[in-house]
């Protein structure tokens, strides 16, 4: 039976999205609840401490344990996510909507939430990453985005699927020696012409369809709010 | 503070040379995308069963995970 949760989504500084999640972890976590003794009024954080207690308390016998404060998100926050691929955003996994609420009020760089439910088959996009040089071919031109050629484009010469990592020829540059880069730290920036790999177009303009994501359609979350 | 490392084999995240949940010592610095699986209320409550997201990765302890390792 699949768990009775809800997956929301909120929106943060970018580049802040690990702080808020250590934040909102902490507000789940760090708190505990408050139990108090009724005749000492000594502060205790579960019911069995404080019986424990209050059986050899000097101040008094009998009675029971008061309870001051409750951590009101333990058990309802399940699970929190930030998928990086998505820049300034968090999602969080809860029992109702009402727990991120509590669970982002005073949390800083949290900018807003966004309305309505994200569905599993959202979520799942982020949970079973595609490998990363999917979707690139050869011929197609993509930028650098991290390393020594970081900002520069490049041809892809030969796609090594296995090891995620692409054989690149750099544009307006004088090199041509080949550079290998991890395809996480290349992003595609134009197909190929189909006119040049002829035998395989249908298959190409497939691909191409897919590289728009479904995050585009109306039901989208991306397209509320 | 220095970024934490990934276990490769449970993707737990962690800042000793040994992973802390399946003692593997193959870790990573290399890795994108953080999830934390939240205790319940009992601490030895199996989070597959209540959470949709430990549920899909497989993660059956409460903690701070890499989503993706290389
Ligand atoms: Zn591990």
């Amino acid at each position: 039976m699949p768990p009775k949760t809800s997956i929301y989504a909120v929106r943060t500084t970018i580049g802040q999205e690990k702080g808020v999640t250590d934040l909102i972890t902490t507000a789940v976590v760090g708190e505990t609840d408050v139990w108090e003794c009724p005749h000492c009024k000594e502060h205790f954080s579960t019911k069995k401490d404080t019986l424990t207690h209050m059986k050899k308390c000097k101040e008094g016998k009998g009675g029971e344990p008061k309870l001051v404060s409750q951590n009101q998100l333990l058990g309802r926050v399940k699970a929190i996510l930030v998928p990086e691929t998505l820049r300034g955003y968090v999602f969080i996994e809860t029992q109702e909507f009402r727990d991120v609420e509590i669970a982002i009020s005073g949390v800083p760089h949290v900018r807003g939430r966004v309305g309505g439910k994200v569905t599993l088959k959202e979520i799942d996009t982020f949970l079973v990453p595609k490998p990363a040089a999917e979707g690139i071919s050869i011929d197609d031109v993509v930028e650098i985005i991290s390393g020594p050629f970081k900002g520069e484009r490049a041809k892809v010469s030969r796609v090594d699927g296995a090891k995620e990592e692409l054989i690149l020829e750099l544009l307006d540059s004088p090199y041509t020696i080949p550079v290998r880069v991890h395809a996480d730290f290349a992003k595609l920036v134009e197909k190929a012409e189909p006119a040049k790999t002829e035998e395989k177009s249908e298959e190409e303009g497939e691909e191409g369809e897919e590289e728009d994501e479904e995050l585009l359609d109306d039901d989208s979350f991306w397209a509320r709010d | 503070m220095a970024k934490m490392k990934a276990c490769r084999n449970c993707h737990y995240l962690t800042n000793e040379n040994q992973c802390p949940n399946c003692k593997s010592t193959n870790l990573s610095t290399s890795y994108t995308g953080i999830v934390v699986i939240l205790p319940g209320r009992d601490p030895l409550e199996d989070p597959r069963k209540t959470s949709y997201i430990a549920s899909r990765l497989n993660i059956d302890k409460p903690g701070k995970y890499a989503l993706k390792v290389r």
